[in-house]
């Protein structure tokens, strides 16, 4: 195993590990809120559900750059290509807009998510207004998404 | 027991909130006639199932209730127990008058303190202060020195701003701290009023001013001795929101306003709290709400009485 597919297999771990460590902090402050508010009000339980998974989507985003970097670098195969050292800090590299963004977006989407939940308590009938702009946050993790997908499947030639 | 976390407790906070007496629904109240009005409040579930014959005794039990969920959501008692300690002054005060009059007023308790109501009468009846918060067990200690009820009910609630200030100065919060010292101030700057409407002087005045606020102590004397409030008592940290409420009073004279000026007024300190959902502000800022729609509604029955 070279130094190269090392570095590669340390960036999709990272971009696994962060963005999920960021959506299971973001759920669990969601899940408080919204548990918080269904003890009062159990028929906002539906409502709440939305807001409550909207910061899970960064876990899923890190999940899939993960797999796309042992796709193409062969692990899955069971025959890993022999990555220049070059090449593995391109893929480390690759992943780390992800990782971090995905990381904080996560945590940020999650406190969105939150104040949501309580606007929601208030007042039920804006929950789709909360739901809207606790999806803006998304949009941060959707463009680093990207660029670690064209990073990883353009811009390193294997 | 496991804590309750913020995110939690802001939000059974914000549903509970929706019981609030709104704007609406008070000039409804107020324009009902009692009977109409005891029957407004039943419908909208206020009075936590206590007799709908009886106001307060719905008041007393919506009171209590809100106490004790706040006291079983708290993410940090430690904050709310400060917000808890008046109705542990209450209970104290009428059980060491219970003690001296050798009745029983166990009518006169109410439940949410930090200590349960009936702890702090065995207590004091019993002389045995140890389960009681620790600045209120000097002044029980010392009780017999006290030349009057209005002495012992004074030092009482120095206690309690004792109490906060000793909690405060272990664990920080710049919010409470800023509320608290307001409540000084507010409390000396009544505490004057009614000292110049009662005719006391600066002696008696003294008897009853709290330590922790930002006016100077030697202003509430110099205050009642020249009748000019405004000059000596705008001072401090919350200067405008006492002037605000001087001007009032120097054109109503009534005392009953000033005070429920001054409690809106620390309500208002208190709402920039309020939408940190990850603070005690929240928590704290509703229990005062429904602490004042309580106090407002006890004015608002017995007028209709």
């Amino acid at each position: 195993m070279t130094l190269g597919l090392i570095l590669a297999i340390i960036g999709a771990a990272l971009a696994a590990i962060l963005p999920g460590i960021g959506s299971a902090y973001g759920v669990q402050i969601g899940g408080q809120a919204a548990a918080g508010v269904v003890s009062e009000k159990p028929e906002l339980f539906g409502k709440l559900l939305v807001l409550q998974a909207l910061p899970g989507t960064q876990g899923i985003y890190g999940f899939l750059i993960a797999v796309l970097v042992m796709v193409r670098t062969g692990m899955l195969t069971g025959a890993p290509a022999a990555l220049s050292t070059q090449q593995g800090w391109a893929f480390f590299a690759a992943c780390l807009p992800m990782a971090v963004v995905g990381l904080l977006s996560a945590i940020s989407q999650g406190k969105a998510a939150v104040a949501a939940i309580h606007m929601t308590a208030k007042q039920p009938d804006s929950s789709a207004k909360g739901i809207t702009m606790t999806a803006l946050v998304e949009t941060y993790a959707i463009l680093a998404l990207l660029v670690s997908v064209l990073m990883v499947f353009i811009g390193i030639p294997v | 027991m496991e804590k309750v976390s913020y995110p939690f407790a802001v939000g059974r906070i914000r549903a509970l909130e929706g019981r609030l007496i709104d704007a609406g629904r008070w000039t409804r109240l107020r324009e009902a006639s009692r009977g109409d009005a005891v029957r407004l409040l039943a419908e909208i579930g206020y009075g936590n199932g206590a007799s709908r014959d009886d106001p307060d005794a719905m008041i007393r039990a919506e009171q209590e209730e809100t106490r004790r969920v706040i006291a079983e959501l708290s993410p940090e008692p430690v904050w709310t127990d400060l917000f808890l300690l008046p109705t542990d002054a209450h209970n104290l005060k009428a059980a060491y008058k219970g003690r001296l009059l050798k009745q029983d007023v166990s009518r006169l308790l109410v439940d949410g303190g930090t200590v349960p109501a009936e702890l702090m009468r065995v207590s004091v009846e019993a002389g045995e202060y140890s389960m009681l918060p620790a600045a209120f067990r000097p002044v029980l200690e010392n009780a017999e020195r006290y030349e009057s009820l209005l002495a012992f009910s004074a030092a009482v609630d120095r206690a309690v701003f004792e109490q906060v200030r000793l909690v405060l100065k272990k664990k920080k919060n710049p919010l409470l701290s800023r509320y608290f010292a307001a409540q000084a101030d507010f409390t000396n700057v009544l505490s004057t009023l009614r000292a110049a409407a009662l005719g006391w002087d600066s002696e008696k005045l003294s008897i009853v001013l709290l330590a922790g606020g930002t006016i100077p102590a030697e202003d509430f004397s110099a205050a009642l001795a020249s009748g000019q409030f405004a000059s000596f008592l705008c001072k401090g940290e919350f200067a405008a929101p006492i002037r605000r409420v001087l001007e009032d009073y120097a054109q109503s004279g009534s005392l009953t306003d000033a005070e429920r000026r001054f409690t809106e007024e620390r309500i208002a300190l208190l709402k920039d709290g309020q939408d940190d959902p990850f603070s005690i502000g929240p928590v704290v800022c509703y229990l005062m709400q429904r602490e004042t729609e309580a106090r407002e509604l006890r004015v608002l029955f017995a007028r209709k009485s």
